[in-house]
């Protein structure tokens, strides 16, 4: 008997490593089959959302204009100390790249990236290019220093050598220190901008105190409304649930514009509330906050009573049957029952109204004022209006890294409370 | 039927949910102080919205309940003093156990100390001290199952009412709890209403049962009296395992009768009340009470049939016979006493005593 064991150890040995050899083997196959599954859309990802998050974030620190432009000068200016007027070498080179990127028309680019960090900066180099490349190419370096400050006396004066050398590394941080109101000083500091330049962080606290603002409001109206939308006859809730859907199947543009038709001085609401006798003048409601809260309002409420309704369906009704039972009071059993148990609801409907709303560009665009534009705007404008992608990308990746903290906070709470619950 | 002080009376209760049709018709019940009484019927019998309409979740649409003397109809479920357990327990899953039980008892605005004690001697009555700070989640389902139950007692209300609170559990826990539920139920006294479609369960734990069926108590009695002396056929099939014949009354005598089976055969039995002379009843017979051994005994009853079936059950056979009366006509036998052989379509002769059978009305 011992003798048999003895002799089946070996094999049940083998047999075994077969065994989890064979077990790896279906699982790789398995493993292929869902990665097949999720390759399309992972790709698809990837190209259309990634990438150019990806490549906006580079934006937004990238800086190679003024090296494309005079790649020479630039490599010897982050050599020089900038204590004192830069050699006659370093003149010879500006001269001889600024009638070369004047031709090559790259010069523009370059003035324009300079002229962010020191206005004037455009027309002084534009002149100068002009006026070089009428004449002719200098002899020499000293020759080179006294024509270029001959074309203007600005070339005899250290900051506008300090401003080239500033924006000649090809990654800068001054758009996401403007971003933020801040700015590096001539020593290289970071100090906070001056009062009138330092508009963003303003923006930042409208764009999150509207958000907050909206998403309160959304909170304030849709539990009671995603409650009875959990609680109805299922004969109802399905109708009640397609007037929540319907705003879904309606253009977002429409339905804003249908807004300024709504509020405007002698639109329907205003109509209505002075045949009843409510008000005596028309009251503004548009182009100022409480029409962006209106018409913001009016497109993430569905967000937050799917998200409170989804949560709010999963509790049965005999805990608040229970509460009563056990002598409570049913506003007493309804806030220390019911709605504890809607808290991962209301805080995944509060977290998607959120973030949806610190990223609305097309409502306050059209019914606020410029006083109620959010931050979207802003990026909008710096894309489309003035073609300044760093900056428009640096305040797109303050937002994003905002709407991140918050998730992770999110993420964060929600997973304690698991650990709570579980 | 009348108690002398019921802590419940139902007087002329009704509940209709379509306004079509009663799912509660005309209800007249007393719950004796510190009973254990058991609603049984199918699902749809109406007896859990009975219980619903004495918690208050429900309200008659006729009629009125009165706990103590006092009419409950416009009393809020919140203030009524009723414990009740659900089926699924309702434990709030947001609260320790101790928050849970403490829950009844805060709502009161009892002391702070006191709630402390009274929650810790709740949870030693179920014995589960130990499991105070964990959340209901973490429990098994008879764990959750007594915490349901030292949640509804910790506030020492009037009555306690059960809403199936057995059936989510497996067959093994749910014997254990229904012996424990007896025990703690016979130590403090307070009245039990249980709701239940499982009659083994309603046997083994009441005082008294109330068969439902229809809206309408069929039969209200102590579990033996159930068994051993069915009301009507409804209650005579749902209580227990049983044969039925049908038959014509010929002759009633106290509580004795004749029966004439339709197949011819003359039956002495047990008459059950509202039996009459020349109108078809019904007679029930058990599967046990079936006996080889009386084939001598000149008084017993005998019927002819044909064995069908055998079935092993390890302590007990059963056998399937065919009559002509009833082609599904079982017998239980102890195993033990089991000596005969068995070939299909073998002819027998059934004998019972005529103490062993009952006529009762038809349903």
């Amino acid at each position: 008997m011992e003798l048999a064991v003895e002799n089946n150890g070996p094999s049940l040995k083998d047999e075994s490593r077969e065994l989890k050899i064979r077990l790896r083997r279906s699982q790789r196959r398995q493993k292929m089959k869902a990665l097949l599954l999720v390759a399309p859309l992972f790709l698809f990802t990837l190209i259309v959302f990634i990438t150019p998050i990806a490549l906006m974030m580079v934006r937004s620190v990238e800086s190679p204009e003024v090296q494309n432009a005079f790649p020479e000068t630039s490599k010897a200016l982050m050599q020089w100390q900038a204590t004192e007027l830069p050699s006659v070498d370093i003149y010879a080179l500006m001269v001889q790249e600024i009638r070369q990127s004047w031709a090559d028309k790259t010069l523009s680019q370059a003035a324009q990236r300079i002229n962010y960090e020191d206005p004037g900066f455009r027309s002084l180099l534009t002149r100068t290019a002009r006026q070089l490349s009428r004449g002719s190419a200098p002899k020499t370096a000293a020759e080179a220093k006294a024509l270029l400050i001959k074309t203007n006396a600005q070339w005899g004066e250290l900051p506008t050598w300090q401003v080239i050398k500033n924006t000649a590394p090809a990654y800068t941080s001054y758009y996401l220190l403007t971003s933020l109101d801040l700015q590096k000083n001539a020593q290289g500091d970071i100090v906070a901008a001056p009062e009138d330049q330092g508009i963003y962080v303003n923006i930042f606290l409208r764009t999150l105190w509207i958000a907050f603002v909206v998403t309160m409001i959304c909170l304030v109206l849709g539990f009671p409304l995603a409650h009875l939308l959990a609680n109805a006859p299922s004969k109802y809730a399905n109708l009640l649930m397609i007037g929540v859907l319907l705003p879904f199947w309606t253009s977002l543009l429409v339905r804003t514009s249908a807004w300024v038709v709504v509020l405007q001085k002698n639109g329907l609401i205003n109509g209505l509330l002075e045949s009843i006798g409510l008000i005596n003048e028309p009251l503004i409601l548009l182009f100022n906050r409480p029409g962006v809260y209106i018409g913001l309002v009016h497109i993430l409420l569905p967000f937050m009573v799917l998200s409170l309704y989804s949560v709010m369906k999963s509790i049965p009704g005999t805990y608040m049957r229970a509460a009563l039972s056990l002598g409570a009071h049913p506003v007493v059993a309804f806030f220390k029952v019911y709605v504890p148990q809607t808290l991962p609801g209301v805080a995944a409907g509060f977290l998607l109204c959120f973030i949806m709303s610190i990223g609305y560009y097309i409502t306050p665009a059209l019914i606020g004022s410029p006083q109620d534009q959010m931050i979207s705007y802003f990026i909008a404008y710096y894309t489309n209006n003035v073609i300044n992608w760093g900056m428009a990308s640096a305040l797109g990746a303050i937002l994003l890294l905002a709407s991140t903290l918050l998730f992770v906070l999110y993420a964060r709470l929600s997973n304690r409370n698991q650990i709570k619950m579980g | 039927m009348s108690a002398v002080d019921p802590i419940v009376r139902f007087e002329n209760i009704q509940k209709s949910y379509d306004g079509e049709v009663n799912i509660v018709k005309n209800l007249n019940l007393d719950i004796e102080r510190g009973e254990f009484l058991t609603l049984l019927g199918p699902s749809g019998s109406g007896k859990s919205t009975c219980l619903m309409m004495l918690a208050g979740f429900e309200s008659p649409t006729q009629g009125t309940i009165y706990l103590d003397g006092q009419a409950l109809n416009k009393i809020p479920p919140y203030k009524r003093d009723i414990g009740v357990v659900f089926q699924n327990y309702a434990l709030f899953p947001h609260m320790s156990v101790a928050e849970n039980i403490a829950f009844p008892l805060g709502v009161r605005k009892v002391p702070k100390s006191e709630i402390e004690q009274r929650t810790k001697k709740a949870l030693d009555m179920v014995r589960l001290g130990h499991l105070a700070d964990r959340k209901p989640i973490q429990l098994s389902g008879g764990q959750q199952q007594r915490i349901a139950l030292a949640r509804a007692l910790v506030f020492e209300p009037k009555l306690v009412l059960l809403d199936e609170p057995l059936g989510a559990l497996d067959k093994n826990l749910r014997e254990q709890m229904q012996i424990e539920l007896k025990h703690l139920h016979e130590n403090l006294g307070v009245t039990m209403v249980f709701v239940t479609h499982d009659q083994s369960e309603a046997l083994t734990m009441s005082d008294r049962i109330a068969v439902f069926n229809d809206g309408i108590i069929q039969q209200i009695d102590s579990p033996t009296a159930l068994y051993e002396r069915p009301a009507n056929e409804f209650v005579a099939t749902f209580i227990g395992e049983t044969n039925v014949m049908r038959g014509t009354v010929e002759q009633l005598i106290n509580n004795t009768c004749q029966l004439r089976l339709n197949s011819g055969a003359l039956i002495h039995a047990e008459a059950g009340a509202g039996l009459q002379i020349g109108q078809p009843a019904c007679l029930s017979v058990r599967p046990e009470r079936i006996d080889f051994t009386l084939a001598s005994d000149a008084e017993c009853n005998r019927i002819n049939g044909h064995l069908a079936e055998y079935i092993y059950h390890g302590d007990h056979i059963r056998l399937r016979l065919t009559l002509a009366e009833n082609d599904d006509f079982m017998i239980k036998v102890p195993a033990n006493h089991w000596q005969g052989s068995f070939t299909p379509g073998q002819a027998t002769e059934l004998c019972f005593r005529a103490s062993d059978c009952r006529a009762v009305p038809v349903a």
